[in-house]
């Protein structure tokens, strides 16, 4: 520590701690699982809620409803699980009421430990391979008393909880767990090491740091490069600093976002990306450019369908109308009227749209038929 | 397309010069560069919204750029002869970055059709649709089938996208999104203004552009509607701390353009409003008293208000006659039943906070940034740059404007929040990122006496 200043050591730690942010998060380890928390004991209908849990226990739960949930509710976890030796693995729910454990999409439950009761333990054995498994954890809950942890053990080992960083959204390798491990705990030893630093610094200002020279040629050096770029005193250019590499490091602007300095990393490589990329194919750039109607290959297929029929050489149709499967559909009737405009939807028109699986009216002649959708002409 | 961009962009600059020539305004080369462009952009939207044809407007916008250009190059010669030379300013840095960034825009922006909801759905179809009507007039807009395009929002973007669809002769779902590009040369110089070696300025530019970079090419406006509010308050805080007219005409301008993005930018300027009366009302350079006699003794100030207010007012008459109405503001009496239902049902408010403050947007790191700046620059004793207040009570009225107006909407809350919380709340976040400009400024030596208002720097100003 003699020879490094706590001035360098603190920088040098927090833009270390930055990039590793940024590094951890592009590894999709450890993230957790995704939970899926319903107001039906059931796990019926959509879910009131979704979230992020690295720990599917009683706490996570209670937090998540805010610390009123309801009288009967159900919650899904699901992910992948990454083991590092294969092996017989023994996994246990204690649960109050049901819980249900379902390894690699298998049937039947790995931890059957469903129905109405106080707390129970049930277990079950199975043989894993190294890598990510998928798993389905399920709770429920009835009334009364709550309760859910689960453990897992590796031939016939002392159940222990099943750690946070070997859950995870995607399937990844052990190594990519691994490595996310490691990061973590740089970045926890650099936040220690910019802790260390801080006090250091806060000494060395305070005059009870390593020595009179010492202190001196800290201050000289700080005041000397904050005047240079333009401040007040050192202490607004660090803060100044150090509110730049806060803003990178936290998510925004999006709250569930990557860190700031991810999302401007990723959009200059985008930008140059594109650039390069329309520079190369310059010939196809400008024709999308040049060329009449070009870019409405990216609309739905039955807008796209019904285009081609309005646009037909020599048909004229300046009013048309839609099946009620057609128009069920939001998306598609906006996109079609738009693309349409100045032809107009009206109810009365007598060129009318429906899909080739709907039934033509009585008395309407079909015009035309494409993959999915005919024009047809009532009277 | 690149040579038509860049002669829509030199016609709509020459059209606006003549009549920044008019009002001689100040300023350094980027603002005023970007004051002529702002004010041409406006004045060729005031001629589409009067309702002639495109090919009409086209032509006098011409006209007036021909105008422009002789008298651009009669001023240049005058200057030559009396040897007036302006102080060189180092540009050729920023001048590189804007280059760059409009470069790697250009092919950014026309690498994907329009495909984004609001883009197709509102957008970009009132542009088709005036573009097909050869003017922008009534008819069409109130059909029902178009209700779910809000045909009531302004028509800036739109009207561009018609006249470059004009120039072409064609449309596609590409090219209308040139619109967006005219829209950020000026976005671009007035940011590139406040030019300066300093983390404020690093911290403002990359907050500002990267926060929003998908939203200034994916043709959505809340982008561009963030960015020109923001520029807004930049220019008025400075002209607050600096007097110089050049800033006042800036902010007037990049307000009036705000207001013709989205009706969010109506909301802004009401706000802006409301805070210079409420905090300035006294204020010897931004008060109401002042502006008041600076209305009725400078034909250029009201000239410049008049071309920022004009569009507004006149689309404001146009969605009367033509009986578009806005599905928030269109019943009162509902929406204001529906007001005081989800403001008492005990859940809703604090549903709307959430989701605005923590779980749609992380508007909190901003604020925890501001509060810890502010904290620091008191125990600093280091000046409170004037523009720091005016933009944070703006942005916080504004961020309860929005909320009111998600309290008071028809369609489903989780809905409407789920799909447009990030995006209204840029204009607010982008404000507070200005605040915390203003007061990092505040930190630096060069900007020592930022909060005092520099006599000799409005003398040179005006």
């Amino acid at each position: 520590m003699s020879g490094v200043r706590p001035a360098t050591l603190l920088v040098a730690a927090a833009l270390g701690w930055t990039v590793l942010a940024v590094v951890r998060a592009a590894l999709p380890a450890g993230d957790g699982l995704v939970g899926e928390y319903f107001t039906n004991p059931d796990w019926s209908g959509a879910p009131a809620f979704s979230s992020l849990d690295t720990e599917p226990t009683t706490a996570t739960v209670m937090r998540r409803w805010r610390g009123s949930p309801p009288e009967q509710f159900s919650v899904r976890w699901i992910g992948f699980l990454t083991v590092r030796r294969p092996g017989s693995y023994t996994f246990s729910t204690t649960s109050d009421d049901g819980s249900q454990l379902v390894l690699d999409n298998a049937v039947a439950p790995l931890v059957d430990n469903g129905g109405v009761h106080g707390p129970q333990t049930r277990s079950g054995t199975i043989h894993l391979d190294r890598g990510s498994h998928l798993l389905e954890l399920r709770y429920t809950q009835r009334g009364g008393g709550a309760a859910l942890s689960w453990s897992w053990s590796r031939e016939g080992a002392a159940p222990t909880a099943v750690p946070a960083w070997t859950l995870s959204q995607r399937r990844i390798a052990y190594s990519t767990a691994v490595a996310a491990r490691i990061l973590d705990w740089v970045r926890y030893t650099l936040a220690l090491l910019a802790a260390l630093a801080v006090a250091l610094l806060v000494r060395t200002f305070a005059g009870t740091g390593p020595g009179r020279a010492g202190t001196e040629w800290v201050l000289g050096r700080l005041r000397l490069m904050s005047a240079r770029a333009g401040y007040r005193s050192p202490a607004g250019a660090i803060f100044s600093v150090a509110a730049l590499i806060v803003v990178l490091a936290l998510p925004w602007p999006d709250a569930r976002g990557r860190p700031f300095l991810a999302r401007v990393v990723t959009a200059l490589d985008v930008l140059n990306r594109t650039a390069v990329h329309a520079l190369a194919d310059f010939g196809a750039f400008q024709a999308n450019l040049d060329t009449p109607r070009a870019g409405e290959e990216v609309l739905p297929f039955w807008t796209q369908e019904v285009m081609l029929m309005l646009r037909r050489p020599g048909r004229s149709v300046d009013r048309y109308q839609l099946s009620d499967s057609i128009a069920a559909e939001d998306f598609v009737l906006q996109q079609i009227v738009a693309s349409a405009w100045p032809r107009r939807l009206e109810r009365d028109a007598k060129a009318r749209f429906v899909l080739n699986t709907e039934p033509v009216a009585a008395g309407c002649e079909v015009i035309e038929r494409r993959t999915e959708v005919s024009l047809v002409h009532c009277p | 397309m690149f040579i038509v961009l860049s002669l829509s962009v030199l016609c709509l600059f020459f059209a606006g010069y003549v009549a920044t020539s008019f009002l001689r305004a100040g300023g350094g080369l980027f603002d005023r560069f970007a004051l002529t462009l702002g004010l041409g952009i406006l004045a060729d939207y005031i001629l589409v919204m009067s309702g002639l044809p495109l090919t009409n407007v086209l032509a006098i916008v011409s006209i007036l750029a021909v105008f422009g250009a002789l008298m651009f190059a009669i001023d240049v010669i005058r200057r030559r002869r009396n040897g007036e030379t302006r102080q060189r300013e180092p540009v050729l840095t920023a001048a590189c970055c804007i280059a760059y960034l409009l470069g790697v825009y250009y092919f950014f922006v026309f690498s994907e059709p329009l495909m984004r909801w609001d883009a197709r759905s509102v957008w970009f179809l009132h542009a088709k649709m005036i573009w097909i009507e050869g003017a922008l007039r009534g008819d069409g807009w109130v059909h029902p089938s178009l209700a779910f395009s809000s045909p009531d929002y302004p028509k800036l973007v739109p009207a561009i996208a018609a006249q470059l669809g004009a120039l072409n002769g064609y449309w596609n779902e590409f090219f209308p999104k040139g619109s967006l590009l005219v829209m950020l040369v000026p976005l671009l110089l007035w940011v590139f203004s406040f030019r300066k070696k300093a983390v404020s300025f690093l911290l403002l530019a990359m907050m500002f552009f990267f926060s929003l970079d998908a939203w200034l090419a994916n043709g959505y406006m809340d982008g561009y509607l963030a960015m020109y509010c923001g520029v807004a308050l930049l220019l008025f805080g400075r002209y607050a701390a600096e007097g110089r007219d050049a800033d006042l005409h800036s902010a007037i301008c990049a307000a009036g353009i705000a207001a013709c993005l989205k009706n969010e930018g109506v909301l802004f300027g009401v706000c802006l409003t409301t805070t210079l009366v409420l905090l300035a009302a006294r204020h010897p350079v931004v008060g109401l008293r002042q502006f008041v006699r600076r209305l009725s003794a400078t034909p250029r100030f009201a000239a410049v208000l008049l071309l920022a207010v004009a569009p507004t007012l006149i689309w404001t008459l146009r969605k009367r006659a033509w009986g578009l109405e806005n599905h928030i503001t269109g019943d009162l009496s509902t929406l204001v039943s529906r007001l005081m239902d989800r403001l008492t049902d005990g859940s809703t408010p604090e549903f709307i906070l959430r989701n605005l403050t923590t779980e749609a947007t992380a508007i909190w790191v901003v604020v925890g940034l501001l509060a810890a700046t502010l904290m620091f620059v008191a125990y600093q004793r280091a000046p409170v740059h004037r523009g720091a207040l005016v933009a944070a009570a703006t942005s916080v009225l504004y961020f309860c404007g929005i909320y009111t107006a998600y309290l008071g909407t028809p369609t489903g809350l989780g809905f409407h929040l789920t799909t447009s919380a990030g995006r209204t709340m840029a204009t607010a976040s982008v404000g507070l990122l200005v605040c915390l400009y203003f007061l990092l400024t505040g930190l630096e030596a060069s900007d020592a006496t930022a909060g005092e208002t520099s006599s000799a720097a409005r003398r040179e100003g005006r």
